[in-house]
């Protein structure tokens, strides 16, 4: 039965990992993404990782891929992206960044004993687990994180919020209109003076 | 904020008193008498038609419904109380507004406006009243009022006389 | 597999036919009640009592055109309503009903559950949040400006107030030491958690109203809205769907409730099925008694409730959980 899950899991993933580098509509291989989520999910939960698993649906594909999805139907390209915006230079970092992670996976691989499996205990990935590594192991990095995110959402709401021009009250308002039309009264009034002032000179 | 509370329990009240609903098929709640329902052509009371084709009804129509077509009274062929009546007479009801102008333009009181309003047919040719059709007297009778609702002393003779119940029409029983 | 792989598939299909008919019963329910709660009848032509609305209903809906606006995408199109839909169902199957039953006769024993694991409440989370992408995919993909702008905002509700259920949920965890619904279930033996969780149970309320797109919170999708939101171009069967979806998505966030604040299926002297279904039912009815009475939230005033009240109510009742149940 497990290993009927992975295959297909496995396979899933694989296919939507695809559909998102190949499909030219952008919100479709944010789909593609979801789906190499959820896969890549079930794969956690088949190494005993429950409390991932779920963290990550929750969190990365019911949050985070809907905050793209919006980002991309909202102000993304219209319709789908053509082959003519490929660039040269694009394709060879392409390249060069695929051969340097497959030649990373081989690594990894070879020098990896699989023979024996280790000991894990039934708590293994349950939220217990999980939270005692957090708050004595780990407790720099969480804490960092937690900072880091917050960071985060006030820039988010600065960039965002940030920006309104300050609204005038209609007292301003109307004060700003006076003070123009004074300044124009003004300036008329001034240069009937300045044409009067001239005038006597010169009709003498 | 507790306004929010006492909301809830109006609804809730609600639930225990019994509904307002008036069953409609099973009781027909009685129209007014001025009522303006379905369109009845009269007769004289020797048997004469009281319609003579005038068509001043056809012209005071605001949405141009009714067709009249008329035709001599022969010595042998006496329809009407004049000298012609009305040989094609059609109102076609999907047109028709019921504003009454028909009835206040007729001046015979050929044709008034009765009761009936449940006229739902399935085609739209089946809407088109021929005069046969508007002789007749309709096939159900809509209960009407005895009494106008807006005439005060006439209202309070009926409650003191005990004859009708007219201020509310109660539900006998419904169909819960 | 908690009882082996064919128990769980008659499990699986007993519960989904349960749930479906639930749903068509709860139809009739809810139009009777709101009659009730306006001084009028529900629908009582169909059948005895109205009791065959929903079987008029479902014949009305299957007669409609299948239709697939011009420019939709029509694969994305047609799978949208089986997003919502299953999604809705599967979160169902971590319920639990109670505990061991057993068939009198062939001496068979087998739990009143389809599957526990030790975080059956963020699974059931999870299986909710991969329920939006029907609504976001279902309005995208339809290929009209008012589908997208519905479902986008449809989207922007849910995920609001995500964030302060799961917060109000958190408090319940805190108190019960484990995120398995037999678990939590059981440690409300002596007191129901809506009583030392009360702030926690009022955001977790509300929180679930706006999840189920229920009224008041139902402007994305209401009847009286000029345009229908994310299934404005859905009709007949696929809109059956979509609406059976968010009522399920209603149920279950009820069952939740019912778990996790109200005791889930222990009880006095009725056996554990029967109590979820008086618990779930009572939610219902607080469910249907709200739409009677309250008036649509406009949507600038949803999102300053999920944000400025329910998060910080949310957050104030984690910080008093976490310290009770620290220091006392």
């Amino acid at each position: 039965m497990g290993i009927v899950v992975f295959f297909l899991a496995a396979f899933l993933a694989i296919v939507s990992a695809l559909a998102v580098v190949s499909q030219r509509n952008p919100f479709v291989s944010a789909l593609g993404l979801l789906g190499n989520l959820v896969s890549l999910a079930t794969l956690m939960l088949l190494l005993d990782a429950q409390f991932v698993a779920a963290a990550q649906v929750i969190v990365y594909a019911g949050a985070i891929m809907v905050m793209f999805l919006f980002v991309i139907a909202y102000v993304g390209p219209r319709g789908e992206i053509g082959p003519g915006t490929r660039k040269p230079w694009q394709v060879v970092l392409a390249v060069v960044a695929g051969l340097l992670v497959v030649t990373q996976i081989v690594l990894v691989v070879w020098t990896t004993d699989f023979g024996k499996p280790s000991s894990i205990d039934d708590a293994f990935g349950g939220p217990g687990a999980v939270g005692q590594a957090f708050v004595t192991d780990y407790l720099l990095a969480f804490e960092g994180v937690s900072v880091i995110l917050f960071m985060a959402a006030v820039a988010g709401v600065i960039l965002g919020a940030g920006a309104r021009p300050k609204r005038l009250t209609t007292d301003q308002v109307l004060a700003k209109e006076g003070e123009a039309e004074a300044r124009r009264r003004a300036a008329s009034r001034a240069a009937i003076e300045a044409a009067r002032e001239a005038e006597p000179g010169e009709a003498r | 904020m507790f306004d929010q509370v006492k909301g809830f329990s109006t609804t809730f009240r609600h639930l225990f008193q019994k509904p307002i609903t008036q069953q409609y098929p099973e009781y027909k709640r009685p129209v007014y008498p001025r009522f303006r329902g379905r369109h009845q052509l009269h007769r004289h009371d020797n048997g004469l038609e009281k319609c003579v084709g005038c068509s001043l009804c056809a012209a005071a129509c605001p949405s141009d419904c009714i067709r009249v077509v008329p035709a001599e009274n022969t010595p042998d062929n006496r329809v009407s109380a004049g000298e012609r009546y009305a040989r094609i007479y059609e109102i076609n009801m999907a047109r028709c507004i019921f504003c009454g102008y028909c009835e206040l333009a007729c001046p015979f009181d050929a044709i008034t406006l009765g009761n009936d309003f449940e006229l739902s047919e399935i085609s739209r040719e089946a809407l088109v009243y021929t005069k046969s059709m508007l002789l007749e007297k309709p096939a159900l009778r809509t209960p009407s009022q005895a009494v106008d609702p807006y005439d005060v002393p006439a209202q309070e003779m009926e409650r003191v006389l005990g004859m009708y119940d007219i201020t509310t029409a109660t539900n006998p029983e419904g169909a819960e | 597999m908690v009882d082996g792989v064919l128990a769980t598939i008659i499990k699986s299909f007993v519960l989904v036919n349960v749930l479906m008919a639930f749903f068509a019963f709860m139809t009739w329910v809810e139009r009777k009640l709101i009659g009730r709660f306006q001084v009028r009848y529900g629908p009582n032509r169909v059948g005895p009592f109205g009791l065959l609305q929903p079987i008029a209903d479902l014949g009305k809906m299957l007669q409609k055109e299948n239709m697939v606006p011009e420019g939709a995408r029509v694969k994305l199109y047609m799978v949208a309503p089986l997003i919502a839909m299953t999604c809705a169902i599967g979160a169902f199957g971590l319920m639990p009903f109670g505990g061991v039953a057993t068939i009198p006769y062939f001496d068979y024993q087998f739990h009143l559950y389809i599957a526990d694991t030790s975080v059956s409440l963020l699974v059931v989370a999870a299986i909710g949040s991969l329920g939006f992408y029907g609504l976001m995919i279902g309005g995208w993909a339809s290929g009209s400006k008012y589908a997208l702008l519905g479902g986008m905002r449809a989207i922007a509700q849910l995920v609001s107030y995500e964030v302060a259920f799961t917060l109000a949920v958190i408090g319940v965890i805190i108190q019960a030491g484990s995120l398995s619904f037999v678990a939590i279930s059981d440690a409300q033996m002596p007191l129901w958690f809506i009583v030392p969780q009360f702030l926690g149970f009022l955001v977790f309320f509300v929180a679930a109203v706006a999840e189920s797109n229920r009224p008041p919170f139902d402007l994305v999708e209401a009847d009286g809205e000029v345009v229908a939101g994310y299934h404005t171009e859905y009709g007949g069967m696929r809109y059956a769907m979509f609406a059976a979806a968010e009522f399920i998505n209603a149920i279950t966030l009820s069952a939740l409730g019912a778990v996790l604040f109200l005791g889930g299926p222990n009880g006095p002297f009725l056996p554990g099925p029967l109590w979820m279904l008086i618990k779930i039912g009572a939610f219902l009815f607080v469910l249907i008694w709200i739409r009677a009475t309250l008036p649509r939230v406009r949507f600038d005033q949803l999102m300053k409730i999920g944000w400025k009240v329910l998060l910080p109510v949310a957050t104030l009742n984690l910080l008093l959980t976490a310290v009770a149940v620290v220091y006392l």
